[in-house]
């Protein structure tokens, strides 16, 4: 059911329930009313009756002492019924005979009218001469008319009420229909947000809540636009994060491994030249293939532990990081590392403090491998995790200093946990800086 | 040049590689190595103080490429024999080579025989490819889709594989020992040329063509 038949249904049953409460009002007023106005009708009677009474008692020569009903009821426009009993039991009566008209209300109604106090009413009145009772005047309403002329009321209010509520229906209709017709938009707005589309926008609706709610709706919009945003920029950024790291694994395919296999593939055929010519081989001969098969094992080991991920957990990253100088038999480092930062072993924050370590190692190894001084200091200050990551530079690598894959990955790495990343030659050593937030990740 | 002894000059920044190769090269009784350098710029002052009859040069190296020294060994003596040999697989390479006046392009993925042959080639004048290297070039040609590229001078074919290595603008400037200003030219010069106006797009289009399959040399002691 919609919003506009469920009100209109309600706005019914309410009307109808205010006739039924109008109705029963008016009803009883109208008891009370007629109640009165037989009391009154009583006492006026009486008087008359009593003048009647009185009047044929003093008249010389007058046997009838009953007095004339008939003429008394017709001074009221609708008589009840009239009884008169003197004290020595004779009496007659006046318009007590049942009307002989069948009645148009309905027994149900009837019953519905009765219950609500409009009862027979019977009022009698004692007629006295000089403080003498001399009979009694009894006065009953006709229920009948009192009932018909109820009824009569009841179905003008019901047709009253009635034609109220139809006019009042079709306004509300109208009126109501206005109102919700900014409803269609907000569900076709909702149903666009539903669809992960997050273009829906509202204008400004009337009256001020509908306003309100797509004023809520539009804020939603925006928030989703925004988040849709962000995800795009963040896969975006996943994606050429990994591509980065394709990249860099290429480039040491590339630098490490294409080059030794290529140099080991010279030595090997000019091995192979010297035995079809019948050479004595000779151990400098072999001393090339040992060093480029040796340097193959070191990269593939090098590259092997920057891939898989460090033992932090059980280790925890001061020892991790000692093994990482071992590893790299990198000599003359340097390592400072606070006992602070000891509890960081299993969180992000040390993983990538342990990655910036191993990075810069494995550059020193080959690509500074003159590098005499080399000093590794992590330390915890406040919130922060510090690390710097210092080495000479020899004449060749002070020339190619410039922006690698691999410093980049780390600048990303560092600022996605919201961390601050540096490298630069400072007083003619090359020095890495970062700054982590710690418990981040 | 019969009877004597054939003099090259082995210039790659991979010790390894330069002791493979001379190695090989030794062995054959009309080769001499009689140099060897790690850079650009020791190729280039080997090459001007022995006048080697062939130089075998690797593209990738630190500081300035193997593109900037074969210019300048060429500007020093138009009549210099240079083969390239190099891990690029791209036939932009060959083609950025060829057109910097090297006579030939020889992969390291190519047999040790291919790079004896094509320096011999190469002192007779001749211009040779290694295998791979002249199917790819084919390929690309009858594509048509690179000739775009083809319209980069060799300075500016390595400013635009240093940019997607990536490397800033200043980094380049320092390594090919030009102006800031300079490269900021060839820079748009190259964009004009290729048709792009972002650098995003600049960077989509030479990964399309595999031109980062092997970036140059990386930093020094920082990461690379």
């Amino acid at each position: 059911m919609n919003l506009k038949l469920h009100l209109l249904v309600r706005m019914t049953v309410a009307g109808l329930l205010c006739w039924l409460a109008v109705s029963i009002y008016v009803v009883s007023q109208s008891a009370h009313r007629a109640a009165r106005d037989l009391a009154t009708t009583a006492d006026q009677l009486q008087s008359i009756v009593t003048e009647d009474v009185m009047r044929r008692w003093i008249s010389i020569g007058s046997d009838q002492r009953t007095p004339d009903l008939a003429s008394a009821a017709v001074r009221f426009p609708d008589p009840p019924c009239l009884r008169y009993v003197a004290q020595d039991g004779t009496g007659s009566d006046w318009g007590c005979a049942a009307p002989g008209v069948a009645s148009t209300v309905p027994p149900m109604a009837a019953a519905a009218l009765r219950s609500i106090g409009l009862e027979g009413l019977d009022l009698q009145r004692k007629i006295e001469i000089y403080g003498v009772r001399v009979g009694t005047l009894e006065i009953e309403s006709n229920d009948a008319t009192l009932l018909e002329a109820q009824w009569r009321r009841v179905r003008d209010l019901l047709g009253l009420t009635a034609v109220t509520l139809l006019a009042l229906d079709l306004l509300a209709m109208w009126i109501v229909g206005r109102a919700l017709e900014p409803t269609a938009r907000i569900v076709a707005a909702l149903e666009q947000l539903g669809r992960g589309d997050s273009n829906a926008r509202l204008p400004r609706l009337h009256p001020r809540e509908f306003t309100l709610i797509a004023d809520g709706i539009n804020r939603l919009a925006e928030g989703l636009s925004q988040a849709n945003a962000a995800r795009s920029a963040l896969t975006a950024r996943l994606f050429r994060v990994h591509e980065d790291d394709r990249r860099e694994l290429a480039h040491e395919l590339h630098e490490e491994f294409g080059q030794c296999v290529s140099a080991l593939g010279a030595v090997s055929a000019s091995i192979r030249q010297s035995v079809a010519a019948g050479e004595a081989l000779t151990e400098s001969d072999i001393l090339p293939l040992e060093r480029g098969v040796e340097q193959v094992l070191d990269s593939l080991r090098a590259l092997l532990e920057r891939m898989s991920r460090p033992p932090l957990e059980g280790q925890g990253l001061r020892s991790a990081i000692a093994d990482l100088v071992t590893a790299w038999r990198v000599t003359h480092v340097d390592t400072e590392v606070e006992a602070d930062v000891e509890r960081l072993a299993g969180d992000e924050c040390a993983l990538c403090a342990y990655r910036i370590v191993q990075e810069c190692l494995s550059n020193i190894a080959r690509h500074a491998p003159r590098s005499r001084r080399v000093s590794i200091a992590i330390r915890a200050r406040e919130s922060l995790l510090c690390l710097a990551v210092r080495s000479d530079l020899d004449d060749l690598a002070e020339r190619a200093a410039g922006a690698g894959m691999g410093l980049r990955l780390l600048d990303e790495r560092v600022r996605s946990l919201q961390g601050s990343f540096a490298a630069a030659i400072v007083d003619g050593r090359f020095e890495v800086r970062a700054e982590l937030p710690m418990g981040a990740g | 040049m019969t009877g004597a002894s054939v003099r090259l000059l082995l210039a790659d920044d991979h010790a390894i590689v330069r002791a493979g190769y001379r190695h090989l090269l030794e062995r054959q009784a009309r080769y001499t190595v009689v140099a060897e350098a790690e850079s650009a710029e020791q190729a280039y002052a080997q090459y001007r103080q022995l006048r080697p009859d062939v130089v075998v040069i690797d593209l990738a190296m630190p500081g300035a490429s193997g593109l900037e020294a074969i210019q300048r060994i060429l500007s020093l003596d138009p009549g210099a024999r240079i083969l390239v040999f190099s891990m690029h697989v791209s036939p932009d390479f060959a083609q950025a080579a060829l057109g910097a006046g090297a006579l030939g392009y020889v992969t390291k993925s190519s047999a040790p025989d291919v790079l004896l042959r094509a320096i011999g080639a190469v002192l007779a004048r001749q211009q040779v490819l290694s295998p791979d290297i002249a199917h790819s070039l084919a390929v690309a040609r009858l594509s048509g889709e690179r000739r775009r590229l083809e319209s980069l001078t060799p300075r500016e074919f390595d400013v635009l594989t240093m940019l997607i290595s990536p490397a800033s603008v200043q980094d380049i400037a320092q390594r090919l020992h030009l102006s800031v200003k300079t490269v900021q030219n060839l820079h748009y010069q190259i964009k004009s040329k290729l048709g792009v106006d972002t650098d995003i797009e600049l960077t989509r289009l030479a990964l399309s063509w595999g031109l980062d399959a092997a970036p140059p040399a990386p930093g020094p002691a920082g990461p690379s």
